[in-house]
């Protein structure tokens, strides 16, 4: 069956937990309603709430994704974004979002599972994502050319297994000043950063106990901390590194390069307008809040970042210096 | 779903009354009774479901 309007929006585990079992794909009805929310669950939220989905829901194995692949491949993606998390990843994907030639998808759950899923081997998982990516990655409203995908911030634990999936899609990893991050998950937590939600906790490299019994900075240290580690192991020749204070410009000048994308004055000039904006919320103006988090440094948080986030920054850092690029 | 007048009539129903009605009518065409009360129940359950993806 044609899946034109359809796209996929959970993963499902008929079995004893992820990875296990038989897996099965819920669908919802889009039609050809582009990606503009700044996160994929938000456009799904509201799409739930039509008529048509209310009343019909669709689960078909998974093996139907790879039918769909073959009937109708998706566009190939022109680049990933990975980040830190607070770093300026949805402005980003946000400026991107606004030129009706891009698809962007941001965050999208089952995509984001299903590469952290570590109980899958991983030659299904390559072939499950690229299945994953190509639905995502159809033509919305015929006109489309270019296709981006942002990653939820602990996909980036993920990166080797998405780029065994896709060896030759450019990618980036955002990052930003260690303290402001750490203030802003303070502040409001993501639930990556809240202990055993998304995150993996075996990923810390510590015993439950100890895990158990960190402070919250801490804990969402040393979770951004691995974070930044794993974009630095996994720098290639298709990675690159850009830093907060590289925003907006980088998004039509480093990072559409990266991403073999030139943008016209035309878009260009649509994208600036995002940048006015908060990202997360595009109806309020965009204000710096740099400064602000700086002043709500305490020191556990100073000290948190110190030991767990800014080795791993300095060295991207170092590798970004490396790169040479402007 | 297979039935591309059936998803545009169906997807096209801007309201669940309108959705309600029409689904009711198609089913007696084709000989299935259904009631508003049955209808809500499923979108109950499906709203349900939904909100419950966040439980495993």
């Amino acid at each position: 069956m044609r899946r034109d309007g359809w796209v996929p929006i959970r993963l499902v585990w008929k079995g004893s937990g992820v990875g296990e079992g038989e897996a099965f794909v819920d669908w919802c009805w889009l039609g050809g309603e582009r990606f503009i929310d700044p996160f994929f669950d938000g456009a799904i939220e509201i799409a739930q709430r039509r008529p048509f989905n209310r009343l019909f829901t669709h689960r078909t194995p998974i093996a139907e994704l790879g039918w769909w692949y073959a009937a109708s491949p998706g566009m190939a993606p022109a680049g990933f974004i990975f980040h830190m998390s607070r770093c300026g990843s949805t402005l980003v994907s946000q400026m991107l979002a606004a030129l009706p030639e891009n698809v962007v998808i941001s965050e999208a759950g089952p995509m984001d599972r299903l590469a952290r899923a570590e109980s899958i081997p991983e030659a299904a998982k390559a072939e499950w994502l690229r299945w994953m990516v190509s639905a995502l990655g159809q033509k919305r409203s015929g006109g489309e050319t270019r296709y981006f995908i942002k990653f939820d911030s602990p996909t980036v634990l993920a990166l080797p297994s998405i780029r065994r999936a896709f060896p030759s899609v450019p990618w980036i990893f955002l990052y930003r000043n260690p303290e402001e991050v750490l203030v802003s998950h303070l502040r409001q937590p993501a639930p990556a950063m809240c202990a055993g939600m998304i995150t993996d906790v075996s990923a810390l490299g510590a015993p439950l106990d100890e895990v158990v019994s960190m402070s919250q900075e801490e804990y969402a240290a040393r979770v951004i901390g691995r974070i930044c580690e794993s974009a630095a192991l996994g720098m290639d020749e298709c990675g690159m590194l850009v830093n907060y204070t590289e925003l907006p410009e980088a998004a039509w000048g480093n990072i559409a390069r990266r991403f073999g994308v030139e943008f016209s004055p035309d878009e260009i000039a649509q994208m600036q307008v995002v940048a006015l904006h908060d990202a997360k919320r595009p109806r309020q103006k965009f204000e710096a809040d740099g400064e602000s988090k700086r002043l709500e440094v305490s020191e556990a948080v100073r000290a948190a970042a110190a030991r767990w986030i800014s080795p791993h920054f300095d060295e991207l850092e170092r590798l970004r210096a490396a790169a040479g690029i402007p | 779903m297979e039935d591309s007048g059936l998803m545009r009539a169906l997807t096209s129903a801007e309201t669940e009354a309108e959705l309600f009605t029409l689904v009711i009518a198609l089913g007696r065409e084709r000989g299935i009774e259904l009631t508003v009360a049955h209808l809500e129940e499923i979108a109950r359950a499906n709203r349900r479901a939904w909100f419950e993806r966040w439980l495993f």
